[in-house]
């Protein structure tokens, strides 16, 4: 198995197979990436085929400042947001008070994390970038109000909106799991 | 604590992604490497169309510079002057210049890359001709001196386009036309014998006619079509213009490798199938496919759920209708998706509209002929009559090279101006030495010495003698935007005012020393000269700030390049192409 070093290297002058091996090494864990951000596989695998091409054709200008998985999602993120940014301007601004948040925060241990996507990409749209900036890629809402081109306050909103949609469906899934019991796999 | 209890949830997304996976299809890959390829592939095409334009551009002022050569030898017969010393006093007077300027020039086109281009373009030169042409040849020449002003013009403006011009390829309509009919009325006629000075209105005649060396129209279309097939995608532009998101130290540091990272990307494939999402599609579980995939995905099975066993439902819930205007927002996005498009289409025409400020650097080169030369018959002996006679007369090669600046006045029309270091070199055959008064000096004879009484010339054996004129040239044109694309072809007009340097004589013989002549009191060349100026500009934008352009020209002395007081005149006329490397500013 071949070293970082040495795949970014092969990568870099163009080797088909150290490209493969690059694109084997981290295609699943980007794939998840890009499920987040898409509404459907078909468009996630876009999101993926553009973002390794992007990834091979500016690995010339990786300086291994950070990790090379690290770099790769930041470029899955920015193709996915990309397709969408035209999209974007257009969030509805919702205040915060209409979330109708439940009382109690709901837990989603125990749930796959494939069922987790599916409600993220239930979402509206925005909610569904915001939420993923913020919950899990960790970015600032002041941040993701640049790079959005969005106000702070529409990306509050946002987020506060996607949160109380997830937490409202956990809460119904676990009541559903409390009347129905354990469901047939 | 409240923030820390809402982060709860937050890190509980995340730490269930964090080592998530799905596998995707094969397709994926395949796809991947399809659009390296093409991105490979498309990287040689760029070079190979640049290498292709560079050799056609190549050709095509070497032909021109053949043909002019060509022509100027074909004009200028080389014979013995000091035994045709009877026709030469009849050419002494401006009729008898006419009738005999076919004898008395010197071959010109004695440089080598001149005579060897004249065998290459004889045989294309017949080949332009028609029937009809050398039917016009054998009225003209049982005519004699043509009179008529208007077809002394059209002889003069298409006698001076180089053959190998007759079967290149024109942009417009127009062009077309005017090769068409250059090809009929081209031929082998000295300019000299047309007997009428040309004047401005003649000019715009050679506008109209003047064929310039255009490259062909598939090629210019290709590289339209593959500056427009390989964008930046608005996308990516968008991308380019963002910072990158930072959520830690080690995300903060991928920011600038990522910029990089988007900077090199051209594909916009997966910008019309991300599109897709446009698509108001309820997500269920995945596909049986992807449902398997997702089966054989490497995620610890030990944490799968019994409520997975659901199917999801992934229909709005009713409860949240009021709130979610995801419909509405749909038909809106893809209206406002629209008009950025147009938006963004207008933006990029508008780049190319709005080159209001440039500077270029450039260089030409080219061949002059002299027009309206005389020999004044106060001319003092028959010596110095040959001697004026062919310098005078002089054809040869012209260069020149310089910078010059242009703005855009209004939609269409721009102004130039600049700088130029010309020459103009000739070469002829002298009979006789220049000696000094005690003989031991031995110099070529020219105007600028001969006149001189310290000066005696001595005949001799022939021999080559070059002839080189060096000017400052400062142009200032108008011009004309026929075409206003990333292709664009331009229309110039105007004046240069031509400052003069100095005149070098080099005999080709050890024995016999070069001459220089300045400007000045003394010099019997006129300092300022005045050129008219008409020629044609292709050009094509490479990215955003630069154009590369090829200039065909004309340039016509307006007055003789020797002073009035001299017994000699000549006016030279030259037609250059020009390689020019323009640099935008805004």
């Amino acid at each position: 198995m071949l070293q970082e070093n040495e795949l970014i290297e092969g990568c870099r002058k163009g080797d088909r197979a150290s490209q493969k091996a690059l694109y084997d090494r981290y295609c699943r864990k980007m794939m998840v990436v890009c499920l987040r951000y898409s509404k459907s596989t078909a468009e996630a695998e876009d999101v993926l085929q553009e973002g390794f091409v992007k990834v091979f054709q500016g690995i010339g200008g990786f300086r291994g400042e950070s990790k090379l998985e690290t770099w790769i999602t930041r470029i899955m993120v920015n193709t996915a947001l990309n397709a969408k940014r035209k999209k974007l301007y257009l969030f509805p601004m919702v205040d915060i008070e209409e979330t109708n948040l439940p009382e109690e925060e709901v837990s989603i241990s125990g749930i796959h994390f494939t069922q987790l996507l599916e409600m993220i990409q239930a979402l509206p749209q925005g909610c569904q970038i915001v939420f993923n900036l913020f919950a899990i890629e960790g970015f600032s809402h002041k941040e993701i109000a640049e790079q959005l081109g969005i106000s702070e306050g529409t990306s509050k909103s946002q987020f506060a909106r996607a949160k109380s949609l997830l937490q409202q469906r956990l809460l119904k899934e676990s009541t559903y799991y409390e009347r129905y019991g354990e469901s047939k796999i | 604590m409240n923030d820390m209890e809402s982060r709860k949830f937050e890190d509980a997304f995340k730490d269930a992604f964090q080592e998530a996976e799905v596998n995707p299809s094969d397709n994926v890959w395949t796809n991947v490497e399809l659009d390296l390829e093409k991105a490979n592939g498309g990287k040689m095409k760029r070079r190979l169309l640049f290498y292709q334009l560079l050799a056609a551009a190549s050709v095509a002022f070497a032909m021109s510079v053949a043909g002019v050569g060509y022509f100027v030898v074909s004009q200028n017969p080389t014979h013995d002057v000091i035994a045709s010393s009877d026709q030469h006093d009849a050419a002494v007077s401006p009729r008898g210049n006419e009738t005999n300027s076919s004898e008395a020039q010197s071959p010109v086109g004695s440089s080598s890359p001149a005579k060897e281009a004249q065998q290459s373009i004889a045989s294309s030169h017949q080949d332009a001709t028609d029937n009809q042409a050398s039917g016009q040849e054998n009225e003209l020449e049982k005519a004699g001196v043509v009179t008529d002003k208007s077809t002394a013009s059209n002889k003069i403006a298409s006698s001076e386009k180089p053959a190998g011009q007759a079967t290149e390829v024109s942009t417009t309509d127009k062009n077309t036309r005017t090769v068409k009919e250059s090809n009929a009325n081209t031929k082998k006629r000295p300019i000299q014998n047309a007997g009428v000075s040309e004047q401005s209105g003649d000019r715009d005649a050679r506008v109209a006619q003047q064929v310039p060396p255009v490259q062909t129209t598939p090629n210019e279309n290709s590289l339209a079509t593959n500056d427009a097939s390989n964008p930046a995608s608005p996308v990516d532009t968008n991308t380019r213009t963002n910072d990158p998101l930072q959520a830690n130290n080690d995300v903060k540091n991928a920011r600038s490798d990522s910029y990089a990272a988007q900077q090199g990307s051209t594909s916009s494939s997966a910008s019309s199938s991300v599109a897709k999402s446009n698509e108001n599609q309820v997500v269920g579980l995945p596909a049986n496919d992807d449902q398997q995939s997702l089966a054989d995905a490497s995620y610890p099975v030990s944490k799968l759920a019994a409520r997975v066993g659901r199917p999801a439902s992934f229909a709005a819930d009713n409860s949240t209708a009021e709130i979610d205007p995801f419909k509405k927002m749909m038909i809106d996005l893809e209206r406002r998706e629209k008009e950025l498009q147009n938006e963004e289409k207008k933006e990029k025409d508008s780049k190319i509209d709005a080159e209001k400020l440039w500077t270029s650097v450039g260089f030409a080169a080219g061949g002059f002929s002299t027009v309206n030369s005389s020999v004044s018959s106060s001319a003092t002996s028959l010596a110095f009559n040959n001697v004026a006679d062919q310098q005078a007369k002089a054809s040869g090669v012209a260069y020149s090279v310089g910078v010059s600046v242009g703005t855009k006045i209004s939609e269409r029309w721009v102004l130039q101006g600049g700088v130029n270091y010309m020459t103009q070199a000739s070469d002829y055959t002298a009979h006789a030495l220049g000696a000094s008064s005690d003989f031991k000096t031995f110099s070529a004879p020219s105007v600028n010495n001969i006149s001189s009484a310290d000066n005696t010339l001595v005949p001799s054996a022939s021999y080559n003698v070059n002839n080189n004129a060096q000017f400052v040239s400062i142009p200032v044109q108008a011009g004309y935007l026929l075409v206003n694309k990333k292709f664009g072809i331009q229309l110039n007009g105007g004046v240069s005012t031509d400052l003069f340097i100095q005149n070098t004589i080099t005999p080709d013989s050890d024995k016999l020393e070069k001459t220089t002549q300045g400007r000045g009191e003394d010099s019997p060349y006129r300092t300022v000269n005045f050129s008219g100026l008409v020629g044609s500009e292709f050009s094509y934008r490479l990215g955003t700030r630069y154009r590369l352009a090829l200039n065909p020209g004309l340039r016509y002395s307006l007055n003789s390049i020797y002073k009035s007081d001299q017994p000699i005149e000549a006016m030279p006329l030259t037609f250059d192409v020009g390689l020019k490397f323009r640099y935008i500013f805004r």
